[in-house]
């Protein structure tokens, strides 16, 4: 094998060597073990770990609901119903006991599950 | 002129049946490491092609192993034959860059295995539309770099041993 092949070599395990360790960080900084389920009337429709930012978009009984993801925190950012208690109840973390609730859209949102 | 003609064609047919049955040898007999990582057995024979018949003879064979392979073992055109087909596709592809640039067997080998689990992953990923699923191919390079020496060893000591039909 000549030197500049394996040179090219080198580079391309070192890379690649390099994107798993990154992959490491980025993994352990992140994921935190927290589970947080959308139930529309019986059924789970969504599962997200707050540690990941981002909206997530569902139909009720009455019309749509978008929820926000952020900073370990989540919160109903828009929903079409009659009150709009659910929105006012703001933003929720790990360990908030009450779930979200919109009763005229049948939606709950809870922590299903929590490292002890 | 006659004998080259009949050589080459049976040096094909015998390339070719090799290629086919290490296919399907692998992935009936050897079970893959970690659950996805196979050696690429049937990577010699498209090495040895390359080196001893050339360029369009080693895409005959790759083509034929990937189709009468999946064919006998009964996948043809199911997801691991695309699969197998992506991996195909872009390992033979660096081959033929890698034997005009004239590169050593062992560069070839290992880079073409390193393409051949790119191509794999990237219709696995194109299949599912789901990216995640290239954060394996890390692994996968990693990997190549070892069955890509045992490859380009053993076809190494094949070549040596025969007397290329190449132009």
């Amino acid at each position: 094998m000549k030197k500049k092949e394996i040179i090219i070599i080198a580079v391309i395990a070192a890379a690649a060597a390099a994107a798993i360790l990154l992959m490491h960080i980025f993994r352990s900084d992140k994921a935190s073990g927290v589970t947080v389920a959308v139930q529309y009337q019986n059924r789970i429709v969504y599962e997200f770990d707050p540690a990941f930012d981002q909206e997530y978009e569902l139909t009720g009984d009455y019309g749509k609901m978008v929820i926000e993801v952020k900073d370990m925190k989540w919160h109903v950012k828009e929903v079409e119903c009659p009150n709009h208690i659910c929105e006012h109840m703001g933003w929720m973390g790990p360990d908030d006991l009450m779930p979200i609730t919109c009763l005229p859209n049948n939606i709950i949102i809870y922590v299903e599950e929590k490292p002890e | 002129m006659n004998i080259t003609r009949t050589r080459h064609f049976t040096y094909l047919a015998m390339l070719s049946a090799m290629a086919i049955a290490l296919h399907i040898l692998e992935s009936a007999v050897l079970p893959p490491f970690f659950g996805v990582v196979r050696i690429g057995l049937a990577n010699i024979i498209a090495l040895i092609t390359v080196r001893i018949l050339g360029v369009r003879e080693m895409i005959a064979v790759n083509i034929m192993r990937v189709v009468i392979g999946s064919l006998l073992s009964g996948v043809f055109l199911g997801s691991t034959f695309w699969i197998s087909l992506g991996g195909v596709f872009l390992s033979s592809l660096t081959l033929i860059v890698c034997d005009r640039l004239h590169s050593s067997l062992l560069f070839t080998a290992i880079l073409s295995a390193m393409a051949h689990s790119a191509g794999q992953v990237l219709i696995v990923t194109m299949f599912y539309m789901e990216p995640r699923f290239a954060a394996i191919l890390p692994y996968f390079l990693l990997i190549s770099v070892a069955t890509g020496i045992f490859t380009g060893f053993i076809s190494k000591l094949a070549v040596d041993r025969v007397r290329p039909l190449k132009k």
